[in-house]
């Protein structure tokens, strides 16, 4: 039961940090527990428990091989947040630290339940923690951009809540008990009533697929990323989208023991495709780098969705993508926030040659940004070239020569607006901004330490971390 | 002999009791608003004042002034006399009456209108022209009713076309009639009867020429009318047999002699539930009546999904008037009483409610019923908003949309699977059409009150379909995801009170900083 650590550790971190009094030594707590964390999932990682077969929670190799990663990136995010809030010492953070706790909290919950209904309230409860985070600056854009979230993100979430209940509906017509774990569900198998499984995948997909910005249900991305801070975009891109990802795979290994893999599969493949090819789009389009940081989410996103869809050595590839993508996405959320600050904008019209304001940001912001558009030798290279590598073995030449297209654009469009703003000769208006923020070591190291994270996992992919995704495999791809 | 005197007891039943349910419905209203209100016999008192008063007439006007509420009025006690008063059987009663009582109703119609625009005011004129309008869409929906009526029957006379039929269709056709009830009578929403505001009234503008015995006249079959569909809307919403009259008088008897029995451990409960309108009552005239009771067998629960369906059919009746309503605080009234009407559901469909159940029912209830209508009217009045002006989706098209999709629904959940014991609810089509009445308010309203009223539309639907879960999934489960939705709605009214003070406005049309 160390496990349940995972989840009650962070709860109770939110609760002293609601009765904590100091507003100055208040964010210390962030890594405390953030360290705690860490600690605990990693000796997890190592020593996997026993998991209870019909248990509602359980560290199971799903969660044993993607948690690690939500931890790390939330300790490394947790310094960064002591320096940040450091700076914005003028705004009070108790609801800030509280419910960045909370959210890790729940996400260790969301990763680790094992029964439908759980990971709905957790994904729903996750959803609702990240709202004051996502306003946390009081502007009314940060409004107009929570609103949409919680529109758009609340619409998705009750559709998957529709879907849990049809997987339910599906499993009494078939004539089980209605037991929503994944286990007896996947037990039921070919037992489950196939057009209320079909309705009910439809309907998860949509759901969860908001959640994790699927295109043509991202439109909440942009507006949010592009104005929470950084640490919380580094937060939601990582470790959010991360749960409705394994919550997908989950649904999707109990659709293709209904017998409807192929199905599943198809509408995977599709759904990753156009969140790839409309992001590229977006990306060719945007003027604003936070913006810019979102879009490249949505095509991450498209990316594990036709990982899940290349049967079982996609799926190894794309939780190694999960790990990759996390770690990398941080350190560009990480050092973007330095340069918004810096230049007082986000848009590529008011912000220029900040190479010369915030150089060392500048630095970790342009390799990271070729680390994420799977420049060797960081870790998205080595999961895109693997993928592509599982795309041609398993038949899918078109869909994999799309994908490459898809990257190739990408690329185009993220180097446009990342070279635009790095580029040429500071306006005077940013040079008074810049000059009040100082590259301390709180807010370069973390983005460089997850840098190197990205670094470490492409170089040498450590031997237990690929045997956790081979065990996450097996569960999903049972073998009969 | 006892022909003559049969008919002529009819007629006054008909034309003695019109003026009283008027009278009641001013008690009722006037007593949930706190006031004590007028006597329930006012109406009597009017009518007789009217009658001694002199008639004004304008020098325009021409003898169809005087005849137009005349031939409208026995136009109505015709109709009248061709609807069945339960096992007493209709006064006329051949094939095809109900072409005849039609065709009445709509002579009546005409006759008033006609009359209206005698002054040559164009105010009345304007009034006739509202009158007709709203026929058009009251009088379709009423020839649908009938028309579903002869099909599920094979009959075109009233006698047979009313006698009582169980089943979803039944709860569904109640609801219409009820709807049209409200048009044809000019109640709220459609019109207000109190109102004296120019610009809402309908039926009492085309009347305002008139004085003294004319008046009497009108005001006296517009009560006839009015009792005319109440009986019409009581066939429709009884799901069991029996003679309504029969059922009024024997209820209590009824109910006491259930107990009596001590059938399945029948009790207060049972009796009380007897003791509700004829129309939710769904008694059997022998007298063995079980509802709640699980050992009451197939007739038990028959009698429970018809309340339920009864109860969904009201929720479903809730989506359109919310869909119809562009003032917020009826739009929140619709989406509170919808909530109140779901938390309901789960006593009924339990068979054997123990204290969780009551405690997910009160959460429900004080949940969606009041506490959140309580926030988004606060976040209302501190916007300074009462109305959705110009919405995406205008009013009548989202209201076709939201009809055409509750059919559509009900067509689905024909053909999708459903477990037996389901097939006959209400449950699938109703969360259907409510999933889809909450897109249509998100997509198509401006105001974040109402994407607010839309998202908690979309939820109740998704709730409907949970219910169907209620025996598998542990309560637990139930608990949590009740309380994730109330908290998601406390969130949402906390940011709709924070846009509202950093954009002085609740309209999402000014949060568009942030498009591309």
């Amino acid at each position: 039961m160390i496990s349940l650590l995972l989840i009650l550790l962070p709860l109770v971190g939110a609760v002293v940090a609601v009765a904590w009094r100091s507003n100055l030594s208040r964010p210390q707590l962030l890594p405390v527990f953030g360290l705690l964390h860490t600690a605990l999932s990693f000796w997890l990682l190592w020593h996997p428990p026993e998991v209870e077969a019909s248990g509602w929670l359980g560290f199971d190799p799903l969660a044993r091989a993607v948690l690690p990663a939500v931890s790390l990136l939330f300790l490394v995010c947790a310094f960064y947040g002591v320096a940040y809030l450091r700076i914005r010492q003028e705004r009070p953070n108790r609801v800030f630290v509280a419910l960045l706790l909370t959210i890790l909290g729940l996400l260790s919950a969301g990763h680790q339940a094992r029964h439908l209904g759980l990971l709905w309230i957790a994904t729903e409860a996750v959803t609702l923690a990240a709202v004051p985070l996502l306003h946390f600056n009081g502007t009314p854009r940060a409004f107009e951009a929570t609103w949409k979230y919680l529109l758009v993100g609340g619409t998705g979430i009750a559709l998957s809540l529709l879907g849990s209940f049809c997987l339910g509906y599906a499993s009494i017509h078939g004539g089980g008990d209605g037991n929503l774990t994944f286990v007896s569900l996947m037990a039921q198998g070919a037992g489950l009533s196939r057009p209320w499984v079909l309705i009910a995948w439809v309907l998860l997909l949509v759901g969860y697929g908001t959640k994790m910005g699927l295109a043509p249900m991202h439109t909440w991305k942009p507006d949010a990323y592009g104005e929470a801070p950084g640490i919380v975009g580094a937060l939601l891109a990582g470790g959010v989208t991360t749960v409705a990802f394994t919550a997908i795979l989950r649904v999707r290994a109990v659709v293709a023991a209904a017998g409807e893999s192929a199905m599943a599969d198809q509408t995977l493949l599709v759904i990753g495709l156009f969140s790839m090819l409309v992001a590229a789009l977006f990306l060719l389009g945007t003027r604003d780098f936070k913006r810019m940081l979102a879009y490249s989410s949505v095509e991450h996103m498209g990316i594990l969705s036709i990982g899940a869809a290349f049967g079982g050595a996609g799926v190894w590839t794309a939780l190694f993508h999960v790990w990759a993508n996390s770690l990398t996405k941080g350190a560009l959320f990480l050092s973007a926030g330095n340069i918004r600050r810096a230049a007082g904008s986000a848009a590529m019209d008011d912000v220029r040659g900040m190479s010369a304001l915030t150089p060392r940001s500048v630095a970790i912001f342009v390799t990271g940004m070729f680390a994420v558009t799977a420049c060797p030798p960081f870790g998205p290279f080595f999961s895109e070239l693997r993928l592509v590598r599982v795309g041609f073995a398993s038949g899918h030449g078109a869909a994999t020569f799309m994908f490459l297209g898809c990257l190739l654009f990408a690329f185009f469009g993220i180097t446009r607006v990342v070279f635009g703003i790095v580029d040429g000769r500071p306006k005077p208006a940013a040079r008074v901004t810049g000059q009040r923020f100082i590259e301390s070591a709180g807010v370069i190291l973390p983005p460089l330490a997850l840098l190197g994270f990205s670094l470490w996992l492409g170089l040498f992919t450590p031997a237990v971390l690929q045997d956790a995704w081979t065990a996450a495999v097996n569960q999903l791809y049972p073998t009969p | 002999m006892s022909t003559v005197f049969d008919v002529i007891l009819r007629l006054a039943w008909w034309l003695l009791l019109a003026p009283l349910l008027p009278g009641i419905i001013n008690k009722v209203k006037a007593w949930v608003a706190g006031r004590r209100g007028p006597p329930v016999l006012q109406l009597y008192y009017d009518l007789a004042r009217l009658w001694q008063k002199q008639v004004v007439l304008s020098k325009l006007a021409s003898p169809g002034f005087i005849f137009g509420p005349a031939v409208a009025w026995v136009a109505l006690v015709g109709a009248a006399c061709l609807i069945p008063l339960g096992p007493a059987g209709a006064t006329l009663s051949f094939r095809g009456d109900v072409l005849l009582m039609l065709y009445l109703l709509a002579l009546a119609r005409f006759c008033t209108a006609w009359a209206a625009m005698e002054t040559g005011s164009a105010f009345e004129g304007m009034g006739a022209a509202r009158e007709v309008s709203y026929a058009v869409l009251a009088e379709a929906a009423m020839i649908a009713a009938m028309l579903t009526l002869c099909v599920q029957t094979g009959s075109i006379s009233l006698a047979t076309m009313l006698a009582p039929s169980a089943g979803a269709g039944a709860a569904l056709l109640a609801v219409g009639l009820f709807t049209v009830l409200l048009a044809e009578n000019c109640r709220v929403p459609f019109d207000d009867p109190n109102t004296h505001l120019e610009l809402t009234m309908i039926h009492e503008v085309m009347v305002l020429d008139h004085s003294g015995p004319p008046l009497a006249v009108i005001l006296h079959g517009a009560a006839l009318k009015l009792l005319l569909f109440a009986v019409l809307l009581t066939h429709r919403g009884r799901a069991a047999d029996g003679g309504s009259f029969r059922l009024c008088r024997d209820r209590d008897a009824a109910g006491r002699r259930a107990g009596r029995d001590g059938r399945g451990g029948i009790d207060r409960v049972a009796a009380r539930a007897v003791r509700l309108p004829a129309r939710a009552a769904a008694a059997d005239h022998r007298g063995a009546v079980l509802p709640f009771c699980p050992a009451g067998g197939v007739e038990g629960r028959r009698l429970v999904s018809g309340y339920l369906n009864l109860l969904i059919g009201l929720a479903m009746g809730m989506n359109l008037v919310a869909l119809g309503s562009s003032r917020l605080p009826s739009l929140i009234r619709a989406v509170a009483t919808q909530g109140i009407i779901l938390g309901l559901m789960p006593l009924l469909l339990e068979h054997e409610p123990d204290w969780r159940v009551y405690l997910v029912m009160a959460a429900t209830i004080t949940g969606k019923g009041f506490l959140i209508p309580w926030l988004l009217r606060r976040a209302m009045r501190a916007a300074h908003i009462e109305r959705e002006l110009d919405p995406l989706i205008g009013f009548v098209p989202s209201l076709l949309l939201g009809a055409g999709g509750t059919i559509a629904a009900v067509a689905l959940a024909h053909s999708l699977p459903l477990l037996p014991e389901h097939a006959g609810s209400l449950l699938v089509p109703g969360a259907l059409a409510s999933v889809l009445t909450g897109f249509i308010l998100l997509i198509g309203r401006l105001k974040a009150i109402a994407q607010v009223c839309g998202y908690l539309i979309l939820e109740n639907g998704i709730y409907l379909f949970g219910l169907l879960l209620i025996h598998s999934t542990p309560l637990l489960v139930e608990a949590g995801v009740l309380l994730d939705l109330t908290v998601g709605v406390f969130v949402i009214g906390i940011i709709v009170d924070r846009i509202q003070r950093a954009f002085d406005s609740l309209d999402t049309r000014k949060l568009t900083v942030l498009r591309e």
